[in-house]
Protein backbone atom coordinates (compact mmCIF):
# COMPACT_ATOMS: atom_id res chain seq x y z
CA UNK A 1 0.00 0.00 0.00
CA UNK A 2 1.29 3.57 -0.70
CA UNK A 3 0.06 6.57 1.76
CA UNK A 4 1.19 9.80 0.43
CA UNK A 5 1.14 12.57 3.05
CA UNK A 6 3.00 15.47 3.59
CA UNK A 7 4.84 17.61 6.52
CA UNK A 8 5.70 21.25 7.14
CA UNK A 9 8.74 21.92 9.39
CA UNK A 10 7.31 25.03 11.28
CA UNK A 11 10.99 26.05 12.84
CA UNK A 12 12.10 25.91 8.71
CA UNK A 13 9.05 27.88 7.28
CA UNK A 14 9.89 31.76 6.23
CA UNK A 15 6.24 32.89 5.30
CA UNK A 16 7.53 33.87 2.06
CA UNK A 17 4.73 32.24 0.44
CA UNK A 18 6.55 30.91 -2.31
CA UNK A 19 4.44 27.90 -2.04
CA UNK A 20 1.46 29.27 -2.67
CA UNK A 21 2.75 30.94 -5.79
CA UNK A 22 3.99 28.07 -7.01
CA UNK A 23 0.68 25.84 -6.54
CA UNK A 24 -0.95 28.91 -8.28
CA UNK A 25 1.05 28.80 -11.38
CA UNK A 26 2.01 25.21 -11.00
CA UNK A 27 -2.00 24.14 -11.55
CA UNK A 28 -2.89 27.41 -13.46
CA UNK A 29 -5.65 29.10 -10.53
CA UNK A 30 -7.68 31.77 -11.11
CA UNK A 31 -5.72 35.30 -9.43
CA UNK A 32 -8.22 35.19 -6.47
CA UNK A 33 -8.25 31.53 -5.64
CA UNK A 34 -6.33 29.70 -3.39
CA UNK A 35 -4.97 25.60 -2.74
CA UNK A 36 -2.83 26.81 0.39
CA UNK A 37 -3.86 29.04 3.16
CA UNK A 38 -0.92 30.52 5.23
CA UNK A 39 -1.46 31.28 8.75
CA UNK A 40 0.96 34.15 10.53
CA UNK A 41 0.86 33.80 14.15
CA UNK A 42 2.12 36.89 16.01
CA UNK A 43 2.82 36.64 19.99
CA UNK A 44 3.66 39.31 22.52
CA UNK A 45 4.06 43.16 22.84
CA UNK A 46 6.37 45.25 20.55
CA UNK A 47 9.32 44.22 20.56
CA UNK A 48 9.48 41.43 22.23
CA UNK A 49 7.11 39.32 19.73
CA UNK A 50 7.62 35.66 18.95
CA UNK A 51 5.94 34.50 15.21
CA UNK A 52 5.15 31.23 13.64
CA UNK A 53 3.81 29.93 10.28
CA UNK A 54 1.30 27.30 9.03
CA UNK A 55 0.31 26.53 5.86
CA UNK A 56 -2.63 24.80 5.37
CA UNK A 57 -4.26 22.51 2.52
CA UNK A 58 -6.40 19.76 1.98
CA UNK A 59 -5.00 16.85 4.86
CA UNK A 60 -6.36 14.53 2.68
CA UNK A 61 -8.15 13.19 5.71
CA UNK A 62 -8.60 8.93 6.29
CA UNK A 63 -11.96 9.38 6.59
CA UNK A 64 -12.55 11.93 4.26
CA UNK A 65 -16.10 13.78 4.67
CA UNK A 66 -16.09 15.24 1.27
CA UNK A 67 -16.05 12.16 -0.32
CA UNK A 68 -18.85 10.81 1.66
CA UNK A 69 -21.49 13.56 0.68
CA UNK A 70 -20.58 13.68 -3.31
CA UNK A 71 -23.53 12.51 -5.60
CA UNK A 72 -21.95 11.97 -8.44
CA UNK A 73 -18.63 10.10 -7.02
CA UNK A 74 -16.48 13.41 -8.76
CA UNK A 75 -14.73 13.50 -5.48
CA UNK A 76 -12.58 10.48 -4.41
CA UNK A 77 -9.78 9.29 -2.81
CA UNK A 78 -7.61 7.10 -4.84
CA UNK A 79 -5.08 3.83 -3.67
CA UNK A 80 -2.58 6.48 -2.36
CA UNK A 81 -5.24 8.14 0.22
CA UNK A 82 -5.20 11.48 -1.92
CA UNK A 83 -8.38 13.08 -2.46
CA UNK A 84 -9.02 14.25 -5.91
CA UNK A 85 -12.14 16.00 -7.52
CA UNK A 86 -12.66 14.79 -11.44
CA UNK A 87 -13.86 17.57 -13.00
CA UNK A 88 -15.70 16.42 -15.72
CA UNK A 89 -17.81 14.59 -13.77
CA UNK A 90 -18.37 17.44 -10.72
CA UNK A 91 -21.34 19.43 -10.89
CA UNK A 92 -20.49 22.27 -8.78
CA UNK A 93 -23.04 21.54 -5.94
CA UNK A 94 -20.48 22.78 -3.36
CA UNK A 95 -22.04 19.95 -0.95
CA UNK A 96 -18.37 18.73 -0.30
CA UNK A 97 -17.30 22.53 0.43
CA UNK A 98 -20.02 22.73 3.24
CA UNK A 99 -19.00 18.81 4.17
CA UNK A 100 -14.89 20.05 4.77
CA UNK A 101 -14.52 21.31 8.46
CA UNK A 102 -11.23 23.00 7.34
CA UNK A 103 -12.47 25.03 4.68
CA UNK A 104 -10.27 23.48 2.49
CA UNK A 105 -12.06 23.61 -1.23
CA UNK A 106 -13.56 26.73 -3.10
CA UNK A 107 -15.40 26.51 -6.48
CA UNK A 108 -13.23 27.08 -9.71
CA UNK A 109 -15.17 29.79 -11.78
CA UNK A 110 -15.34 27.17 -14.48
CA UNK A 111 -18.14 25.70 -12.26
CA UNK A 112 -16.48 22.52 -10.23
CA UNK A 113 -14.82 22.58 -7.10
CA UNK A 114 -11.13 22.35 -6.60
CA UNK A 115 -8.49 21.63 -4.01
CA UNK A 116 -5.04 20.61 -3.05
CA UNK A 117 -4.35 17.04 -5.25
CA UNK A 118 -0.73 16.98 -3.82
CA UNK A 119 0.37 17.84 -7.24
CA UNK A 120 -0.20 14.04 -8.79
CA UNK A 121 0.07 14.94 -12.32
CA UNK A 122 3.92 15.64 -11.27
CA UNK A 123 3.86 12.52 -8.85
CA UNK A 124 3.12 10.20 -11.41
CA UNK A 125 6.24 11.31 -13.25
CA UNK A 126 8.36 11.04 -10.43
CA UNK A 127 8.42 14.83 -9.36
CA UNK A 128 7.64 16.60 -6.08
CA UNK A 129 4.86 18.92 -5.49
CA UNK A 130 5.29 22.31 -6.76
CA UNK A 131 4.95 23.42 -3.26
CA UNK A 132 7.56 21.09 -1.80
CA UNK A 133 9.87 21.93 -4.77
CA UNK A 134 9.69 25.33 -4.46
CA UNK A 135 10.32 26.12 -0.45
CA UNK A 136 13.38 27.55 -0.27
CA UNK A 137 14.31 25.98 3.47
CA UNK A 138 13.57 23.00 3.02
CA UNK A 139 10.76 23.49 5.13
CA UNK A 140 8.34 20.75 3.60
CA UNK A 141 8.31 17.30 3.12
CA UNK A 142 6.48 14.56 1.28
CA UNK A 143 6.78 10.96 1.24
CA UNK A 144 4.61 7.09 1.51
CA UNK A 145 4.07 7.07 4.82
CA UNK A 146 3.74 3.45 4.50
CA UNK A 147 7.33 3.19 3.13
CA UNK A 148 9.74 2.50 6.26
CA UNK A 149 12.49 3.67 3.78
CA UNK A 150 10.81 6.93 2.42
CA UNK A 151 12.94 10.11 3.58
CA UNK A 152 9.27 11.57 5.14
CA UNK A 153 10.06 9.46 8.04
CA UNK A 154 13.64 10.50 8.64
CA UNK A 155 12.38 13.79 8.68
CA UNK A 156 9.47 13.48 10.96
CA UNK A 157 11.13 11.05 13.29
CA UNK A 158 14.27 13.91 14.14
CA UNK A 159 11.21 16.47 14.91
CA UNK A 160 10.90 17.82 18.39
CA UNK A 161 6.99 17.48 18.19
CA UNK A 162 4.53 16.35 15.37
CA UNK A 163 1.28 18.15 15.25
CA UNK A 164 -1.90 17.47 13.06
CA UNK A 165 -5.10 19.36 12.69
CA UNK A 166 -7.88 18.20 15.11
CA UNK A 167 -10.16 15.50 13.86
CA UNK A 168 -13.24 16.92 13.21
CA UNK A 169 -16.29 15.70 11.49
CA UNK A 170 -14.81 12.02 11.75
CA UNK A 171 -12.21 12.47 9.19
CA UNK A 172 -8.34 12.00 10.27
CA UNK A 173 -6.06 14.95 8.94
CA UNK A 174 -2.90 13.73 7.41
CA UNK A 175 -0.90 16.50 7.17
CA UNK A 176 1.69 16.84 9.95
CA UNK A 177 3.32 20.11 11.41
CA UNK A 178 6.83 19.30 13.04
CA UNK A 179 8.38 21.91 15.98
CA UNK A 180 5.66 23.48 16.10
CA UNK A 181 4.97 25.82 19.57
CA UNK A 182 2.90 28.72 18.91
CA UNK A 183 0.00 26.96 16.91
CA UNK A 184 -1.08 25.05 20.06
CA UNK A 185 -2.19 28.49 22.02
CA UNK A 186 -4.38 28.91 18.92
CA UNK A 187 -7.63 29.74 20.85
CA UNK A 188 -9.84 29.96 17.39
CA UNK A 189 -11.33 26.33 17.33
CA UNK A 190 -10.68 26.33 13.34
CA UNK A 191 -6.90 26.36 14.35
CA UNK A 192 -6.69 24.06 17.49
CA UNK A 193 -4.32 21.19 16.38
CA UNK A 194 -3.37 17.95 18.91
CA UNK A 195 0.25 17.53 19.47
CA UNK A 196 2.44 14.72 20.15
CA UNK A 197 5.91 14.71 21.59
CA UNK A 198 8.49 12.40 20.01
CA UNK B 1 -1.95 36.48 19.63
CA UNK B 2 -2.68 38.04 16.15
CA UNK B 3 -3.55 36.05 13.56
CA UNK B 4 -3.49 37.06 9.67
CA UNK B 5 -4.32 35.12 6.87
CA UNK B 6 -3.26 34.62 3.13
CA UNK B 7 -4.77 32.25 0.75
CA UNK B 8 -8.31 32.17 1.94
CA UNK B 9 -11.11 31.00 -0.64
CA UNK B 10 -14.80 33.83 -0.38
CA UNK B 11 -17.01 30.56 -0.47
CA UNK B 12 -15.41 28.86 2.57
CA UNK B 13 -13.34 31.34 4.69
CA UNK B 14 -13.66 32.77 6.81
CA UNK B 15 -17.20 31.87 6.51
CA UNK B 16 -18.89 29.60 4.21
CA UNK B 17 -21.24 30.96 1.42
CA UNK B 18 -21.82 28.06 -0.25
CA UNK B 19 -25.60 27.92 -0.65
CA UNK B 20 -27.83 30.94 -0.87
CA UNK B 21 -31.24 31.39 -1.24
CA UNK B 22 -31.78 29.53 -4.21
CA UNK B 23 -30.93 26.12 -1.74
CA UNK B 24 -33.28 27.96 1.09
CA UNK B 25 -36.45 27.94 -1.73
CA UNK B 26 -35.65 24.39 -2.73
CA UNK B 27 -35.72 23.09 0.63
CA UNK B 28 -39.11 25.04 1.06
CA UNK B 29 -40.61 24.24 -2.24
CA UNK B 30 -39.72 20.76 -1.65
CA UNK B 31 -40.90 20.49 1.45
CA UNK B 32 -43.96 21.64 0.52
CA UNK B 33 -44.47 19.71 -2.31
CA UNK B 34 -43.53 16.33 -0.25
CA UNK B 35 -46.46 17.79 2.26
CA UNK B 36 -48.69 17.96 -0.50
CA UNK B 37 -47.62 14.54 -1.96
CA UNK B 38 -49.02 13.10 1.46
CA UNK B 39 -51.94 15.01 2.15
CA UNK B 40 -53.55 14.49 -1.36
CA UNK B 41 -52.77 10.85 -1.08
CA UNK B 42 -54.30 10.86 2.51
CA UNK B 43 -57.48 12.81 1.73
CA UNK B 44 -58.74 11.62 -2.12
CA UNK B 45 -60.67 8.59 -0.56
CA UNK B 46 -61.63 11.10 2.72
CA UNK B 47 -65.10 12.71 1.00
CA UNK B 48 -66.39 15.37 -1.37
CA UNK B 49 -65.72 18.36 0.88
CA UNK B 50 -61.58 17.82 0.73
CA UNK B 51 -61.75 17.01 -3.17
CA UNK B 52 -60.76 20.68 -4.40
CA UNK B 53 -58.19 20.68 -2.35
CA UNK B 54 -56.90 17.05 -3.51
CA UNK B 55 -57.37 18.35 -7.31
CA UNK B 56 -55.02 21.69 -6.77
CA UNK B 57 -52.60 19.53 -4.97
CA UNK B 58 -52.59 17.06 -7.43
CA UNK B 59 -52.09 19.88 -10.49
CA UNK B 60 -49.93 22.17 -8.70
CA UNK B 61 -47.20 20.50 -6.89
CA UNK B 62 -45.28 18.89 -9.85
CA UNK B 63 -45.22 22.90 -10.76
CA UNK B 64 -43.94 23.84 -7.75
CA UNK B 65 -41.55 20.72 -7.35
CA UNK B 66 -40.02 21.81 -10.94
CA UNK B 67 -39.97 25.46 -9.65
CA UNK B 68 -37.63 23.73 -6.90
CA UNK B 69 -35.13 21.80 -9.51
CA UNK B 70 -34.84 24.87 -11.42
CA UNK B 71 -33.33 26.83 -7.82
CA UNK B 72 -31.39 23.89 -7.22
CA UNK B 73 -29.72 23.79 -11.46
CA UNK B 74 -29.27 27.34 -10.78
CA UNK B 75 -27.02 27.16 -7.52
CA UNK B 76 -24.99 24.75 -9.43
CA UNK B 77 -21.80 25.57 -10.29
CA UNK B 78 -21.43 22.98 -13.49
CA UNK B 79 -25.10 23.24 -14.83
CA UNK B 80 -24.67 21.49 -17.95
CA UNK B 81 -23.02 18.85 -15.74
CA UNK B 82 -26.34 18.40 -14.26
CA UNK B 83 -27.07 14.78 -15.57
CA UNK B 84 -24.43 13.26 -13.69
CA UNK B 85 -26.81 12.88 -10.82
CA UNK B 86 -28.59 10.14 -12.48
CA UNK B 87 -25.80 8.16 -13.92
CA UNK B 88 -25.07 6.54 -10.77
CA UNK B 89 -25.67 6.42 -7.03
CA UNK B 90 -23.66 7.12 -4.21
CA UNK B 91 -25.01 5.33 -0.91
CA UNK B 92 -23.18 7.59 1.59
CA UNK B 93 -24.38 11.00 -0.25
CA UNK B 94 -27.69 12.01 0.65
CA UNK B 95 -27.49 14.44 -2.46
CA UNK B 96 -27.24 11.30 -4.38
CA UNK B 97 -30.47 9.54 -2.48
CA UNK B 98 -32.11 12.78 -2.73
CA UNK B 99 -31.47 12.90 -6.79
CA UNK B 100 -33.23 9.84 -7.12
CA UNK B 101 -36.37 10.31 -4.48
CA UNK B 102 -37.06 13.62 -6.54
CA UNK B 103 -36.88 12.09 -10.08
CA UNK B 104 -39.75 9.42 -8.36
CA UNK B 105 -41.65 11.91 -7.01
CA UNK B 106 -41.62 13.69 -10.26
CA UNK B 107 -42.55 10.40 -12.12
CA UNK B 108 -46.02 9.97 -9.68
CA UNK B 109 -46.71 13.71 -9.51
CA UNK B 110 -46.68 13.45 -12.93
CA UNK B 111 -49.25 10.96 -13.44
CA UNK B 112 -51.69 12.96 -10.66
CA UNK B 113 -51.37 16.01 -12.84
CA UNK B 114 -52.36 14.63 -16.25
CA UNK B 115 -54.89 12.55 -14.71
CA UNK B 116 -56.43 15.83 -13.39
CA UNK B 117 -56.07 18.00 -16.53
CA UNK B 118 -57.46 15.21 -18.49
CA UNK B 119 -60.77 14.96 -16.00
CA UNK B 120 -60.82 18.87 -15.92
CA UNK B 121 -60.77 18.93 -19.66
CA UNK B 122 -57.65 21.25 -20.01
CA UNK B 123 -56.24 22.53 -23.10
CA UNK B 124 -53.92 19.72 -24.71
CA UNK B 125 -51.90 19.92 -27.56
CA UNK B 126 -52.66 17.92 -30.73
CA UNK B 127 -51.59 15.08 -30.55
CA UNK B 128 -50.99 14.26 -27.19
CA UNK B 129 -54.45 13.57 -26.50
CA UNK B 130 -54.22 9.84 -26.68
CA UNK B 131 -51.06 9.51 -24.86
CA UNK B 132 -52.39 11.63 -21.72
CA UNK B 133 -55.44 9.36 -21.97
CA UNK B 134 -53.57 6.85 -21.39
CA UNK B 135 -51.04 7.65 -18.41
CA UNK B 136 -54.66 8.97 -16.82
CA UNK B 137 -56.43 6.00 -17.38
CA UNK B 138 -53.16 4.33 -15.76
CA UNK B 139 -53.64 7.16 -12.76
CA UNK B 140 -56.93 5.72 -12.41
CA UNK B 141 -56.43 2.11 -12.46
CA UNK B 142 -53.91 2.32 -10.16
CA UNK B 143 -54.60 4.84 -8.09
CA UNK B 144 -54.55 3.22 -4.61
CA UNK B 145 -51.07 1.93 -5.24
CA UNK B 146 -49.76 5.63 -6.10
CA UNK B 147 -51.74 7.01 -3.23
CA UNK B 148 -49.69 4.48 -1.01
CA UNK B 149 -46.43 5.12 -3.61
CA UNK B 150 -46.56 8.91 -2.76
CA UNK B 151 -47.14 9.02 0.70
CA UNK B 152 -43.75 6.71 1.05
CA UNK B 153 -41.99 8.79 -1.71
CA UNK B 154 -43.77 12.23 -0.30
CA UNK B 155 -42.13 11.39 3.62
CA UNK B 156 -38.73 9.95 2.05
CA UNK B 157 -39.16 13.89 0.41
CA UNK B 158 -39.45 15.90 3.30
CA UNK B 159 -37.49 13.62 5.52
CA UNK B 160 -34.36 14.32 2.28
CA UNK B 161 -35.02 17.83 3.00
CA UNK B 162 -33.81 17.65 6.47
CA UNK B 163 -31.26 15.00 5.82
CA UNK B 164 -29.62 16.83 2.81
CA UNK B 165 -28.50 19.34 5.76
CA UNK B 166 -28.04 16.98 8.65
CA UNK B 167 -25.65 14.40 7.16
CA UNK B 168 -23.06 17.08 6.87
CA UNK B 169 -21.41 16.69 10.31
CA UNK B 170 -19.21 19.55 9.95
CA UNK B 171 -22.03 22.31 10.61
CA UNK B 172 -22.76 22.08 14.37
CA UNK B 173 -26.39 23.16 13.54
CA UNK B 174 -27.41 20.91 10.72
CA UNK B 175 -25.66 17.61 13.12
CA UNK B 176 -29.17 16.50 14.66
CA UNK B 177 -31.36 14.10 13.91
CA UNK B 178 -34.67 16.11 14.77
CA UNK B 179 -33.72 18.11 11.71
CA UNK B 180 -35.42 15.55 9.17
CA UNK B 181 -38.79 15.27 11.22
CA UNK B 182 -38.74 19.01 12.04
CA UNK B 183 -38.59 19.89 8.15
CA UNK B 184 -40.92 17.19 6.84
CA UNK B 185 -43.71 18.24 9.58
CA UNK B 186 -43.03 22.12 8.64
CA UNK B 187 -43.73 20.67 4.88
CA UNK B 188 -47.17 19.11 6.04
CA UNK B 189 -48.12 22.51 7.73
CA UNK B 190 -47.18 24.14 4.83
CA UNK B 191 -49.02 22.10 2.42
CA UNK B 192 -51.84 22.53 4.47
CA UNK B 193 -51.25 25.99 4.56
CA UNK B 194 -51.24 26.10 0.69
CA UNK B 195 -54.28 23.99 0.34
CA UNK B 196 -56.56 26.33 2.40
CA UNK B 197 -55.16 29.34 0.48
CA UNK B 198 -55.64 28.00 -2.69
CA UNK B 199 -58.81 25.54 -2.34
CA UNK B 200 -62.36 27.29 -1.97
CA UNK B 201 -63.60 28.08 1.50
CA UNK B 202 -65.34 25.06 2.54
CA UNK B 203 -61.73 22.81 1.95
CA UNK B 204 -59.92 25.36 4.37
CA UNK B 205 -61.77 25.30 7.45
CA UNK B 206 -61.38 21.41 7.43
CA UNK B 207 -57.96 21.96 6.80
CA UNK B 208 -56.68 24.68 8.95
CA UNK B 209 -56.94 22.79 12.02
CA UNK B 210 -54.79 19.99 10.31
CA UNK B 211 -52.24 22.57 9.47
CA UNK B 212 -52.28 24.29 12.64
CA UNK B 213 -51.66 20.85 14.66
CA UNK B 214 -48.78 20.17 12.27
CA UNK B 215 -47.23 23.97 13.48
CA UNK B 216 -47.81 22.89 16.90
CA UNK B 217 -45.73 20.01 16.40
CA UNK B 218 -43.39 21.78 14.51
CA UNK B 219 -43.06 24.44 17.52
CA UNK B 220 -42.63 20.88 19.90
CA UNK B 221 -39.80 19.77 17.22
CA UNK B 222 -37.97 23.11 16.94
CA UNK B 223 -38.11 23.15 21.15
CA UNK B 224 -36.96 19.46 20.90
CA UNK B 225 -34.22 20.24 18.26
CA UNK B 226 -32.66 23.76 19.60
CA UNK B 227 -33.09 21.86 23.33
CA UNK B 228 -30.62 18.48 21.99
CA UNK B 229 -28.15 21.25 20.61
CA UNK B 230 -27.81 23.31 23.60
CA UNK B 231 -26.53 20.28 25.64
CA UNK B 232 -24.51 18.86 23.08
CA UNK B 233 -21.00 20.57 23.52
CA UNK B 234 -19.70 24.32 22.86
CA UNK B 235 -20.05 23.99 19.18
CA UNK B 236 -23.51 22.50 19.35
CA UNK B 237 -24.71 25.18 21.64
CA UNK B 238 -22.90 27.86 20.00
CA UNK B 239 -24.71 27.27 16.77
CA UNK B 240 -28.20 27.10 18.25
CA UNK B 241 -27.39 30.78 20.60
CA UNK B 242 -27.20 32.14 16.94
CA UNK B 243 -30.71 31.45 16.51
CA UNK B 244 -31.73 32.12 20.07
CA UNK B 245 -30.17 35.13 20.72
CA UNK B 246 -27.74 35.68 17.92
CA UNK B 247 -27.49 37.22 14.53
CA UNK B 248 -30.14 34.86 13.39
CA UNK B 249 -32.26 35.41 16.29
CA UNK B 250 -34.13 38.37 14.30
CA UNK B 251 -35.45 36.07 11.45
CA UNK B 252 -35.82 32.93 14.21
CA UNK B 253 -37.85 34.69 16.47
CA UNK B 254 -39.27 37.24 14.03
CA UNK B 255 -40.35 35.39 10.88
CA UNK B 256 -40.24 31.50 11.82
CA UNK B 257 -41.92 31.67 15.67
CA UNK B 258 -44.05 35.20 15.37
CA UNK B 259 -44.90 35.14 11.47
CA UNK B 260 -44.75 31.82 10.91
CA UNK B 261 -46.34 30.19 14.28
CA UNK B 262 -47.88 32.91 17.07
CA UNK B 263 -49.58 35.09 14.60
CA UNK B 264 -51.47 32.56 12.41
CA UNK B 265 -52.45 30.66 15.74
CA UNK B 266 -53.93 34.14 16.95
CA UNK B 267 -55.87 34.67 13.63
CA UNK B 268 -57.30 31.37 13.36
CA UNK B 269 -58.43 31.26 17.31
CA UNK B 270 -60.18 34.33 16.09
CA UNK B 271 -61.96 33.11 13.35
CA UNK B 272 -62.82 30.06 15.05
CA UNK B 273 -64.20 32.49 18.02
CA UNK B 274 -66.08 34.98 14.85
CA UNK B 275 -63.81 37.66 15.90
CA UNK B 276 -61.71 37.82 12.71
CA UNK B 277 -63.34 37.63 9.02
CA UNK B 278 -62.50 35.09 6.73
CA UNK B 279 -60.80 38.06 4.33
CA UNK B 280 -58.47 38.43 7.53
CA UNK B 281 -58.15 34.67 8.04
CA UNK B 282 -56.96 34.29 4.66
CA UNK B 283 -53.71 36.01 5.40
CA UNK B 284 -52.80 33.16 8.12
CA UNK B 285 -51.96 30.80 5.68
CA UNK B 286 -49.64 33.12 3.72
CA UNK B 287 -47.96 34.00 7.26
CA UNK B 288 -47.38 30.26 7.86
CA UNK B 289 -46.00 29.68 4.24
CA UNK B 290 -43.36 32.74 4.70
CA UNK B 291 -42.54 31.39 8.51
CA UNK B 292 -41.90 27.98 6.94
CA UNK B 293 -39.46 29.32 4.31
CA UNK B 294 -38.00 31.45 6.96
CA UNK B 295 -37.38 28.27 8.90
CA UNK B 296 -35.47 26.92 6.02
CA UNK B 297 -33.44 30.04 5.59
CA UNK B 298 -32.47 31.00 9.20
CA UNK B 299 -31.33 26.73 9.37
CA UNK B 300 -29.35 26.96 6.21
CA UNK B 301 -27.16 30.34 6.63
CA UNK B 302 -26.40 29.91 10.39
CA UNK B 303 -25.68 26.39 9.93
CA UNK B 304 -23.30 27.30 7.02
CA UNK B 305 -21.89 30.01 9.41
CA UNK B 306 -21.09 27.14 12.45
CA UNK B 307 -17.82 25.54 12.64
CA UNK B 308 -16.55 22.96 15.25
Amino acid sequence: MTRLAMSVDVDLCLGCEACLVACQTENELPEDRYRLRMVHITQGTFPNLTGEFFVESCYHCQDAPCVNVCPTGATYQNEAGVVLVDPTKCTGCKACVTACPYGMRYLHPNGYVDKCTLCEHRFDVGQLPACVETCPTGARAFGDLDDAADPIHEVMNAARSVSTATSKAGAEPRMFYLNATLIDDLDQEAFVISREET
Amino acid sequence: MEVDLTGTNPESFPELATWGWPVAGYLFLGGLVAGLMILAAVLRSRGAVYQDGVKKADLLALPLLVLGLILLWVDLGNRWNAWRFFTTFEVTSAMSWGSWILLLASAVLFVRLVQSWVDSEGWMPRGTRSVFGWVARLGQRLSRPLDALAIVVGTSLGFYTGILLSSISARPLWDSIWLAPLFLVSGLASAGAFLCLVSINETHVRLAPFSMAMCGVEAALLTVYLGALSVAGTAYSDAAGTLLAGSYSWIFWGVVIAIGLAIPLGIEIGERRQAIGSKVAKSAPIMKLGGALGLRAVILFAGLASML
